[in-house]
């Protein structure tokens, strides 16, 4: 059972890393390239954020990266001793980290979206 | 004399890390160092990056003030190495991923020159792009 689900870990790695390839360049072209050189200001995250499909794509990045890279912290700590010693506590340390960090991000999101 | 005994895998990766942290030979260990340590940067990134976003949360006026500091050329400069770790990061990941399917282990080292190449490349493109803000 723990084997399963160690592979579906590490299966989940690999998707949501592709994912993050795709949504992060579209992520940056839109904030940093599309319009070069101008400020980035309220109004204009706000504007940006009124398009349904960037506010999935900001979305679903902020789901999948917090996932990812607190997937990816967890498998760098299991390369060291202290890590593989208190695994469990970290695990779930991680998915308490996780948990608030995406609500948090939800709610940041929400502010530009009144 | 010391005692012989066999090692546990967790051992064995530890010492193989401990190696590889001291001196990278093999490319593929400068790709496995590389992509951690850019990995746990981004991951610290992330927290502060919510952080600014979050000075939206007090209004247009304080999201404007906030980010305003951050668009200074120190903070260009900055966010393009931020870039370059991504790059190098999503791109190696790739590599990771094509050998998971099973498809260019044999050519990991070319591979490894090519997606370094890429991130150099990209990384150079996006500060010829944002000149004129670093030093316009």
């Amino acid at each position: 059972m723990k084997a399963t689900r160690e592979f579906w870990v590490w299966f989940f790695q690999r998707l949501s890393g592709v994912l993050l390839v795709v949504l992060l360049g579209i992520h940056f072209w839109v904030t940093h390239f599309a319009n070069l050189g101008e400020k980035i200001v309220f109004i204009g995250v706000q504007m940006r954020l009124q398009s349904f499909l960037y506010l999935s794509v900001d979305s679903l990045l902020l789901l999948l990266v917090v996932l990812h890279g607190l997937n990816g912290l967890r498998t760098v700590i299991l390369d060291f001793r202290f890590g593989q010693e208190n695994i469990k506590f970290i695990t779930w340390a991680l998915i308490l980290v996780g948990i608030l960090t995406f609500l948090f991000g939800v709610q940041v999101l929400q502010a530009f979206l009144r | 004399m010391r005692e012989m005994n066999f090692k546990t895998f967790k051992e064995g990766r530890i010492e193989i890390l401990k190696k590889t942290l001291l001196g990278a030979r093999e490319v593929g260990m400068l790709a496995f160092i590389l992509h951690r340590i850019t990995g746990v940067i981004l991951v610290f990134y992330l927290f502060l990056h919510i952080w600014v976003m979050s000075s939206g949360l007090g209004g247009s006026r304080s999201f404007d003030e906030v980010l305003s500091r951050f668009q200074t050329p120190f903070w260009i400069v900055a966010d393009l190495f931020l870039l370059a770790a991504v790059l190098f990061h999503g791109l190696n990941g790739l590599r990771l991923t094509l050998f998971d399917l099973g498809i260019g282990i044999k050519s990991q080292k070319l591979i490894f020159y090519i997606i370094f190449g890429l991130s150099a490349l990209g990384f150079l493109v996006a500060v010829l792009f944002s000149l004129p803000l670093i030093v316009g």
